[in-house]
């Protein structure tokens, strides 16, 4: 059995997303406000989902409090995101740091864009910004 | 009130903003601010319209997202007027309070991003005689 320290640990080596289907994320935007599309990327032009990385929900966890490692683990273990979003006390919270978490790094990844003296990267980040910004 | 279709929007547009944060005539700040109001998926007029971001503007005619100008780019009916102050008066206000002030349809003609052409001034240093 892991403990809470090692599977945040275990989540941040994998590089795996967990997507809230379309009707998932309407329903927490009318319950939360349209935040909850930059929670991630939202996949404006196709379905509609949003997809979150696992170590950004960890650490959003994390930087919230011991109150939802558990909540974390059970994510782990293929609980729905969404009902973890509703049904938690702190589900406004994780979606504000979650949202704060994708901003920060979208805006790490424009200053790359701009420092970078590599063209491939250069080329690798533009396309991935214009991804983010008006989707596939 | 129609959302925006950015599929609509044309690659050329797409790259040349690119262009324009590589070069950082726009910040990383002003493209976050660019991303959450995407992410809010907001209403538009039917009508034209046109999104202030500081540095550049966004301007669109319903969902039909058009182009980006840059910040000193006046919104004009006709890009040929610019330079004729006495047409300001063609400068149509917008009601919509979430958007700018003026909006112009045919500005799209005009190169996106393109500036006011510069004057610039040689002066020659001659001796004294």
């Amino acid at each position: 059995m892991l403990s809470l320290v090692e599977l945040l640990q275990e989540i941040e080596r994998n590089d795996q997303k967990v997507v809230l289907p379309p009707a998932d994320v309407e329903r927490l935007v009318k319950r939360f406000g349209p935040t909850v599309r930059s929670i991630g990327t939202w996949h404006k032009t196709t379905d509609g989902s949003v997809e979150i990385p696992i170590a950004n929900i960890a650490a959003a966890a994390r930087e919230i409090g011991s109150r939802l490692g558990e909540a974390v683990e059970e994510l782990q273990s293929s609980k729905d995101l969404s009902d973890l979003l509703t049904e938690s006390s702190a589900g406004g919270r994780l979606i504000e740091s979650l949202a704060t978490l994708h901003t920060k790094q979208f805006q790490d990844r424009v200053e790359r864009f701009q420092t970078s003296a590599d063209t491939v990267e250069v080329e690798r980040i533009g396309a991935d910004l214009l991804r983010e910004l008006f989707g596939s | 009130m129609p959302n925006i279709r950015w599929r609509a929007l044309p690659a050329g547009v797409k790259s040349h903003l690119l262009d324009r944060v590589r070069l950082r005539q726009i910040t990383p700040a002003q493209l976050t601010e660019l991303l959450s109001w995407i992410n809010a998926d907001p209403d538009v007029p039917d009508a034209e319209w046109c999104k202030d971001f500081g540095s550049f503007k966004l301007v669109g005619q319903g969902a039909l997202p058009k182009t980006f100008l840059t910040a000193e780019l006046p919104l004009l009916r006709d890009p040929g007027l610019i330079s004729k102050p006495h047409r300001k008066n063609q400068l149509r206000k917008l009601t919509t309070p979430v958007l700018t002030s003026y909006i112009a349809p045919a500005i799209w003609r005009a190169p996106f991003f393109s500036r006011p052409a510069r004057i610039s001034l040689r002066l020659r240093m001659t001796p004294a005689t």
